[in-house]
């Protein structure tokens, strides 16, 4: 390899022009193409802005209905009164510095056919290329008693904002001696991990706050992401406070009562003091009235350019896209983008896409001091994405608290990693 | 001397200098002997490499930076990482899904190489 003084030069001024610790990218497309993108969450910012400097003389317009941008990665620890939401709360002004359109619209109808985007406004845009990144929505229906009005009593705060908050104040004005109970769904849903951070999380404030309260896990699944690193780290650190009951248990909730804030299994009905119900998912509603979700309620992708299988020239990325094993994680919907818009340069560049490796990093606290990890690195060649053998995996099994701590601090890097990566 | 995470010594670090040409991936087909394929030799360098900056900048504490990299000392700090069996980090895990031609694009795509 070869590090010539020239490269250094080329790195020195890429640094004094762009955002501190970003990487010199190729302006692989000349094209003036219309590139919208749709939803401004951690795979939409990210796309919009490798996209404008992959295609510098592009049209890039982003569509973001919130002016601004609260992260799921780390809310956990507000629901733990360890972090302010305002912590969590971000600007977009970076992107509007590099040129991109921001309009704080919904999008609410694409046509594939004109290949245009109506908003709420009744304007209409064209593109030549769209990147779909919507997350997720909540099925509202499939779990009987639970609806908006529901989750207004008994908050999913699975969508960082509000709900966030009112999980945390639930928590907050709970009297010592009370019942958590947090409702899972089956797979998938955003996040795979989470609700198991987020029960490390709540056991900490629990165990800390209010030690005669307790909190039980309703899982409608027998296993889950990290499992044996959060069960070492509840026996460790809440036994007292966390139980988990999974699906051969009887965990499975198939009814709740917000009026009373119940939650039925098949065989009993437990009365909570607070009720965390994260309710069943599917990609969000653009992706499934424009045609590009399919009857799972998710969206099947070209492994290597991201576009939609169903509608050409949309490209779904993020937790919407079908793209097991790759998780539904902040990771993945970031690095998806970036190869999502390199790819997309490539196209309007007139060349042909080639296949990569992707991977996911996902870190978890289980004390908020305290991180575990998952890892995994998937090829899209032939078509899917396959994880790749020998690689991934999660942090080592009782290993010492130095492990655990180190991983912590390196969740915080992460964190303010992405968030530079995502936002600028 | 090198460091890697959790006070891995470097003393056990086997610095190999990559001939790129000569260590192919080995899962695609290669077609980047003429001229025009450079663009999408430069695609997927960057497809490979874009991947760091979703953990790494240069404010962080504990993860390294991103930026004013060394391409020959990246490229034995990730096939070190990928080659000790017993190392249990992140990056372990994730080097060790890495063919030597990759981590190879990810040392050019961090030092700016598709910049020439």
């Amino acid at each position: 390899m070869r590090t010539s003084l020239n490269r250094r030069h080329i790195l020195a001024g890429i640094g004094a022009s762009s955002a501190l610790g970003s990487i010199a990218l190729p302006a692989i497309a000349q094209s003036k193409a219309n590139l919208v993108i749709v939803g401004g969450g951690f795979g939409g910012a990210t796309a919009a802005r490798y996209l404008k400097r992959l295609a510098p003389n592009a049209n890039v317009t982003l569509i973001e209905s919130n002016s601004k941008f609260i992260s799921c990665p780390f809310s956990n620890l507000v629901i733990a009164s360890e972090r302010t939401l305002n912590q969590q709360t971000f600007s977009y002004v970076n992107l509007v510095k590099a040129g991109i359109t921001l309009v704080h619209e919904k999008a609410t109808n694409i046509d594939g056919p004109s290949r245009t985007v109506t908003l709420t406004s009744g304007k209409t845009l064209t593109y030549d290329r769209l990147v779909l990144s919507p997350g997720v929505d909540f099925r509202w229906d499939t779990l009987e008693g639970y609806d908006e009005a529901a989750a207004q009593v008994m908050p999913h705060a699975w969508k960082a904002g509000p709900q966030t908050q009112m999980l945390r104040d639930q928590l907050r004005a709970m009297e010592d001696g009370g019942l958590v109970v947090m409702s899972v769904p089956p797979a998938p849903f955003r996040c795979p991990p989470g609700p198991y951070e987020r029960a490390s999380l709540i056991g900490h404030y629990l165990k800390t706050q209010k030690p005669k309260s307790k909190l039980l896990i309703l899982d409608a699944k027998d296993k889950f992401s990290k499992m044996p690193l959060f069960q070492e780290a509840w026996a460790k650190h809440y036994p007292d406070h966390i139980e988990w009951r999974g699906a051969a248990d009887d965990g499975t909730v198939t009814r709740v009562d917000a009026t009373t804030k119940t939650l039925s299994t098949d065989f009993e009905d437990i009365k909570a003091d607070v009720a965390n119900v994260i309710p069943p998912q599917q990609a969000g509603l653009i992706a499934r009235t424009s045609g590009v979700a399919d009857g799972t309620g998710w969206c099947p992708v070209d492994a290597i350019t991201f576009e939609s299988t169903l509608r050409p020239n949309i490209h779904v990325i993020g937790d919407a896209s079908i793209a097991a094993p790759m998780p539904k994680s902040a990771f993945s919907a970031n690095l998806q983008a970036k190869v999502c818009a390199i790819q997309i340069a490539v196209l309007l560049a007139g060349d042909a896409p080639e296949a990569t490796l992707l991977n996911n990093t996902c870190y978890s606290f289980t004390t908020p001091n305290e991180a575990v990890s998952i890892a995994g690195v998937y090829r899209n060649s032939d078509g899917a994405f396959a994880s790749v053998l020998g690689a991934g995996g999660i942090s080592p099994l009782a290993a010492d608290d130095s492990i655990r701590t180190a991983e912590a601090a390196q969740a915080k890097d992460w964190f303010a990693a992405i968030i530079a990566d995502t936002l600028g | 001397m090198i460091k890697l995470n959790h006070g891995i010594s470097g003393t056990c670090l086997v610095a190999m200098l990559l001939v790129v040409s000569a260590c192919s991936g080995g899962s695609d087909t290669t077609h980047d002997t003429t001229t025009e394929a450079s663009a999408v030799s430069i695609a997927r360098t960057a497809s490979l490499g874009v991947s760091c900056s979703g953990c790494h900048n240069d404010t962080g504490t504990t993860l390294a930076p991103l930026t004013g990299r060394n391409a020959d000392t990246l490229i034995t700090q990730l096939t070190t990482y990928r080659d000790q069996e017993d190392g249990t980090t992140v990056m372990h895990r994730l080097a060790r899904g890495y063919t030597d031609e990759e981590i190879a694009a990810i040392a050019t795509y961090l030092t700016n190489g598709e910049a020439d």
